[in-house]
């Protein structure tokens, strides 16, 4: 499932993909496909990425009905 | 950057880390099989020669470093396991007792393979070292019915025996937070 979430969160940042991999450190492929919805990140990983770009995890990881 | 500092970096990439991990799994299933039928091939010429009193040529020989390296990378994966607690990863990865139907049927479908492996090479080795006329297809069944047997039994005692010391291992491991 496509995370929108993060995506929206990380443009409002104004990161790009390749800054957000910098910050937590893993590559700008993960990040693209955290975002398409083709990795399941760790949740150490996420928790890097709500830090970065100051969201909680329900901000960006929870989806409601699923 | 220097060149030590680059090897210092303790940043990876957890999603490439977990594809290498696979990748690099597929090749040492591979390798490993192929050394096991190498080996196991040397093993059935070298026993017919042996039997028949025949030189068998240096090239089909079982090579100690080939087999050594095999064993010792299978015994050091069942050791670290066995240390971590872990013995499967599927749901029987956490169940109180040996669970005697699944690996009752591992060790069956181990028994069949080296069985089946064991006529066969057999049957193989006398093609290759004796003719085609010398090729005993009754004994080599029974020899590797023989095989099947013990390898059966040995497989649910080794299962067995991992089983409950990763089980031990797998219990210290519990870290109760309740009481804080």
């Amino acid at each position: 499932m496509k995370n929108l979430k993060m995506k929206l969160a990380r443009v409002e940042a104004d990161m790009s993909q390749e800054d957000l991999a910098n910050a937590v450190g893993v590559t700008r492929q993960t990040i693209g496909l955290i975002e398409a919805g083709g990795y399941n990140p760790t949740l150490n990983l996420c928790v890097a990425i709500c830090k970065t770009l100051d969201k909680t995890l329900n901000d960006l990881f929870w989806e409601e009905g699923v | 950057m220097s060149v030590i500092e680059m090897f210092r970096l303790k940043n990876r990439d957890e999603r490439l880390l977990a594809e290498t991990n696979r990748i690099n799994a597929i090749g040492f299933y591979i390798l490993s099989a192929g050394i096991l039928l190498d080996l196991y091939y040397g093993m059935s010429q070298m026993q017919v020669a042996f039997m028949h009193d025949m030189e068998v040529e240096v090239s089909l020989y079982v090579r100690p470093l080939e087999y050594l390296a095999l064993m010792g990378a299978m015994i050091t994966c069942l050791i670290i396991s066995i240390k971590r607690g872990v013995m499967t990863n599927n749901r029987f990865a956490n169940t109180e007792h040996f669970p005697w139907e699944y690996y009752l049927v591992w060790s069956g479908l181990g028994a069949l393979g080296v069985g089946l492996g064991t006529a066969l090479f057999r049957a193989l080795a006398e093609y290759r070292v004796l003719g085609a006329g010398q090729v005993h297809w009754l004994g080599n069944g029974a020899l590797g019915l023989v095989c099947a047997l013990m390898v059966f039994f040995l497989c649910i005692g080794a299962y067995y025996l991992s089983f409950k010391i990763a089980k031990r291992q797998a219990d210290k491991q519990v870290v109760s937070t309740d009481s804080e």
